[in-house]
């Protein structure tokens, strides 16, 4: 049996290394392309640098509803029907490798610098 | 048979009102997953604390040690709670996410329990919690069709240490005070 000060440097150290992890992720350049995913799709790729007025994109049925704004620069779930709403309170963002996600809607938006073709899509 | 009926009964009954309660609560961080998941405190207590039924009390609490018990009685608990809980709070979109989440954290409780002491409960807390999170990314991979989840990773990990050393801390205390109890009892 392990004592509980092994545990808590096994922990210690995991909680480190997780939070460094996150602060890299989160602290990105700003992207300039968003992807948004439905269903695993990718439905529409938008260049934030290249929006010069909001842009908005609805996405309803089987129970779904999500909207989506795209504003120059930026881009945030507004609406939503999803039951805690935590898409929408994420907010507006511009980048970072964490992208925004629904869950009960199956919506996510990811960010990347580049204007890459599916390539998850590709490979699976 | 009917007393661990009505143990089982009572416990899930404890779930589901945490469940329930704690769904009332608002999520300070917008996070999809991440919550306290106090529920987690009633799973950990089944995995480390049953009535005895053959065994007498009084040979168990002397031996000073942690009754066995079937992860049987912990996923009967989990899937009822699972499914009251849900459908009480109308959340049935989340089921898929629960269960995977819950039996990610159970088996894997299950495995650490070998390798920790009764004061030691909330290291499987802590791992629970952490496995929980990792079965719930996973089927979030699979609903959402896209592998970059998995960049949530981190941040569940470090909300899994936090929740986790709660829920277990509780768990743990609420098993030795019990334990305690019955030692002055005989």
């Amino acid at each position: 049996m392990k004592s509980n000060k092994f545990w808590m440097i096994l922990f210690g150290a995991l909680l480190v290394v997780s939070g460094v992890a996150t602060f890299l992720m989160i602290d990105m350049p700003q992207a300039v392309y968003a992807q948004i995913f439905i269903d695993g799709a990718l439905v529409e790729t938008i260049n934030l640098s290249a929006v010069s007025e909001t842009k908005d994109i609805v996405s309803h049925g089987e129970g779904r509803y999500v909207r989506i704004v795209a504003e120059p620069g930026r881009i945030a779930i507004v609406e939503t029907n999803c039951y805690l709403q935590l898409c929408k309170r994420q907010g507006w963002r511009n980048s970072g490798v964490i992208p925004i996600v629904c869950l009960p809607n199956r919506v996510a938006i990811r960010f990347t610098s580049a204007n890459l073709p599916d390539i998850d899509g590709v490979v699976g | 048979m009917t007393i661990k009926l009505v143990y089982l009964a009572v416990l899930t009954a404890i779930a589901v009102i945490i469940y329930v309660v704690e769904s009332w609560i608002p999520i300070p961080i917008p996070i999809p997953g991440v919550k306290l998941g106090l529920a987690n405190v009633i799973t950990l207590f089944a995995l480390f604390y049953t009535p005895a039924e053959k065994q007498p009390i009084k040979q168990t609490a002397k031996k000073n040690q942690l009754t066995p018990t079937l992860g049987a009685d912990a996923f009967t608990i989990l899937l009822f709670r699972v499914l009251i809980g849900l459908t009480l709070t109308g959340r049935a979109t989340a089921f898929l996410f629960s269960m995977a989440g819950g039996i990610f954290a159970l088996v894997a409780v299950f495995i650490a329990k070998r390798f920790v002491t009764q004061k030691q409960i909330w290291v499987c807390g802590v791992i629970g919690a952490i496995f929980h999170n990792i079965g719930q990314i996973l089927i979030a991979m699979l609903v959402t069709g896209t592998p970059w989840i998995i960049t949530y990773l981190p941040i569940f990990i470090i909300a899994g240490i936090i929740t986790g050393a709660i829920t277990g801390m509780a768990a743990q205390l609420t098993i030795l005070r019990i334990m305690e109890k019955k030692s002055v009892e005989i």
